[in-house]
């Protein structure tokens, strides 16, 4: 692989040298589009890219230039949306074969709101059938691949758009969070994810997991580009009533003014008191948090005391959720059907369908949730599971009476093998353990690299902010950055695995 | 019902969830499942239970159940007639669709 031209560093360099003049739309899109054909086969990032349409929209972008017309903020930067996000004329598969056939009538709202800005759409990034993973592995379509080591995976949900992001496939991404699905890949794969509030971001257009946990957030490779492309998609949005109505503040703003005086708290069950944490992935957090005391901030002890039942009550709300979202898969109206059969009825229509079009992850988060929502179990799990939520809520509430952010691990572990864990799902989803908490308090979450475990694979520090206060976040994402620096994987991909057996 | 004995609140043999239970789940979800796969997820989910346990033990008395993360009212936009998508591009997605009509197997009679 050839390293990154300075454009494609990031989105806020392209879309200044686009602007300035310096490179055309054309010439940045060819070569995000060359390294696509080039890398795909072997990381299976993206699911479809669509060349023709890609390079109509930057000649336009560049002719808009020529004529002098005004440029908006993403003109000719080549982005990818995951494959949970309808792009009306691409198909939409979620990761799934239900969906066959698929293809949107409209884009969702923040594909429109892309368009508007000027930016230029490669394509549909590959997931977790439904975004139902941590691994990227549940895909029908085949798991992408870690840039840092090929036999690894990207994690999940939002692995293609983190492994394209990595590798250069596109300056900057959007995916979808539930539960971690755009930090941890983020930090599986070196680069930046923003997990927006709870209502920032309209979801019209967006297949529903969890709606109680979905948001929609940029994938980058630095936080002021995070910063952009959150300001181009959120804010309100008449089509979604459950969009807060609050306009963003201006975002970039306020990114270069540093940490001093910021409290920032550090969550004893994420460090000291989490379990199965990586020692070596310990010590690249620690040495952030280092750089921030360095930096002017305050470290604050907090506990966070109901975290370990996290892991139960959000995928008994996630998948009790996911079991009525994905009611509509029946074969009727869009998507795959069975082969009709004589004698079937419209119940068999329904079970055989779905039996067949679901993969395995997918449908056993359908039974787990169905199972606690139904009569005699729901009081024991569902409700229960919601009760707690409160308790985990209110954790978070009181650590913002001590702290502005917190801080921790993104994620225990980096990046581990493909099939590592395919046959043990309960071990997949510990992994999330650092996560899960801020989808249910519906609070802002960021990403951000802080360099290489011995291995060679990155580490992701985790900052969680106030509801509604990304500013604040991506302000001490950036300090971070600023001293931990953006990680460019290695040249070529390398398909041998350096851990010892 | 009021379920707290934890005890009750999955039935669970040998750490895998009753075969019946698991039967009348996948009937409601409306999902056919192989013989093997049922099996499955009987341990699998039997398992995902047993760990979840945990949190029958915790003392939620009081504690109102959180459905959404956040308390505000959702907003609502003005009750207006807006355009929508042409029927016939909806209906042009469906596997079987006759006459602006999507078809299914007879349902009544």
């Amino acid at each position: 692989m050839t390293a990154l031209l300075p454009h494609e560093q990031s989105l806020t360099a392209c879309a200044q040298a686009i602007a300035a003049g310096e490179v055309t739309a054309e010439t940045v899109t060819r070569a995000a589009l060359d390294r696509i054909e080039a890398q795909n086969p072997l990381l299976n990032a993206y699911l479809h890219v669509d060349s023709a349409v890609a390079l109509q929209q930057a000649r336009a972008v560049d002719l808009a230039r020529v004529a002098g017309k005004e440029l908006g903020p993403l003109a000719g930067v080549p982005v990818s949306v995951k494959d949970l996000i309808a792009v009306q004329g691409m198909p939409l598969t979620a990761g799934s074969r239900i969906l066959q056939g698929y293809t949107p009538p409209r884009d969702a709202t923040v594909v429109e709101r892309l368009r508007t800005a000027g930016a230029v759409l490669l394509g549909k990034t590959n997931l977790d059938e439904f975004a139902m993973g941590s691994s990227n592995e549940s895909s029908a379509f085949g798991p992408a691949r870690n840039p840092w080591n090929t036999q690894r995976v990207p994690g999940g949900s939002s692995g293609g758009a983190a492994a394209a992001v990595a590798a250069g496939l596109g300056v900057a991404a959007l995916g979808t969070d539930t539960g971690g699905s755009i930090r941890q890949p983020a930090a599986l794969c070196g680069i930046v994810g923003l997990k927006p509030s709870y209502g920032r971001v309209s979801r019209l257009g967006v297949v529903a997991y969890a709606s109680s946990l979905d948001q929609v957030g940029p994938m980058t490779r630095t936080v002021r580009d995070a910063a952009r492309l959150l300001q181009v998609i959120g804010g309100p949005d008449p089509g979604d009533a459950t969009c807060d109505l609050r306009a963003l503040p201006d975002l970039e703003a306020n990114l270069d003014q540093g940490v001093a005086g910021l409290r920032v708290g550090v969550p004893h069950e994420f460090l000291d008191g989490a379990e199965g944490l990586d020692p070596a992935v310990r010590s690249r957090v620690d040495a952030a948090l280092q750089a921030l005391q360095g930096r002017g901030a305050t470290l604050v002890p907090v506990a966070l005391p109901h975290t370990r039942h996290t892991l139960a009550t959000y995928y008994l709300i996630a998948t009790a959720e996911a079991s009525a979202n994905l009611a509509r898969y029946d074969g009727v109206r869009f998507g795959r059907r069975t082969e009709a059969r004589p004698g079937d009825g419209i119940d068999d229509l329904y079970a055989r369908t779905r039996g067949e079009g679901f993969g395995t992850e997918v449908k056993r988060r359908i039974l787990l949730g169905t199972f606690a929502l139904s009569a005699g179990y729901r009081d024991a799990w569902y409700e229960k599971a919601c009760r707690v939520r409160r308790l985990i809520h209110d954790d978070f509430e009181r650590a913002w009476q001590t702290c502005d952010v917190l801080a921790g691990p993104t994620s225990p572990v980096v990046a581990w093998k493909l099939g590592e864990f395919v046959q043990d799902p309960l071990a997949m989803y510990l992994m999330d353990v650092f996560t899960l908490g801020v989808n249910l308090a519906g609070l802002p979450a960021l990403s951000v690299p802080v360099g290489l475990h011995p291995d060679g694979l990155p580490v992701g520090l985790q900052l969680i902010g106030r509801p509604f206060d990304e500013a604040t976040l991506l302000r001490a994402g950036a300090t971070v950055e600023a001293d931990a620096g953006t990680l460019e994987p290695p040249e070529t991909p390398d398909a041998s695995d350096r851990r010892p057996a | 019902m009021t379920q707290t004995d934890p005890r009750l609140a999955a039935p669970l043999e040998h750490g895998a969830l009753d075969a019946d239970v698991v039967r009348r789940t996948a009937q409601l979800a409306r999902l056919a499942l192989q013989p093997d796969e049922a099996h499955r997820y009987q341990a699998d989910l039997g398992r995902i239970l047993g760990y979840f346990q945990d949190l029958q033990d915790l003392d939620t008395t009081g504690v109102p159940p959180m459905v959404h993360p956040t308390d505000a009212a959702m907003p609502l936009r003005e009750d207006e007639v807006r355009p929508g998508v042409d029927p016939q591009t909806i209906l042009g997605q469906a596997p079987r669709a006759e006459t602006g009509l999507f078809l299914v197997p007879r349902v009544v009679g």
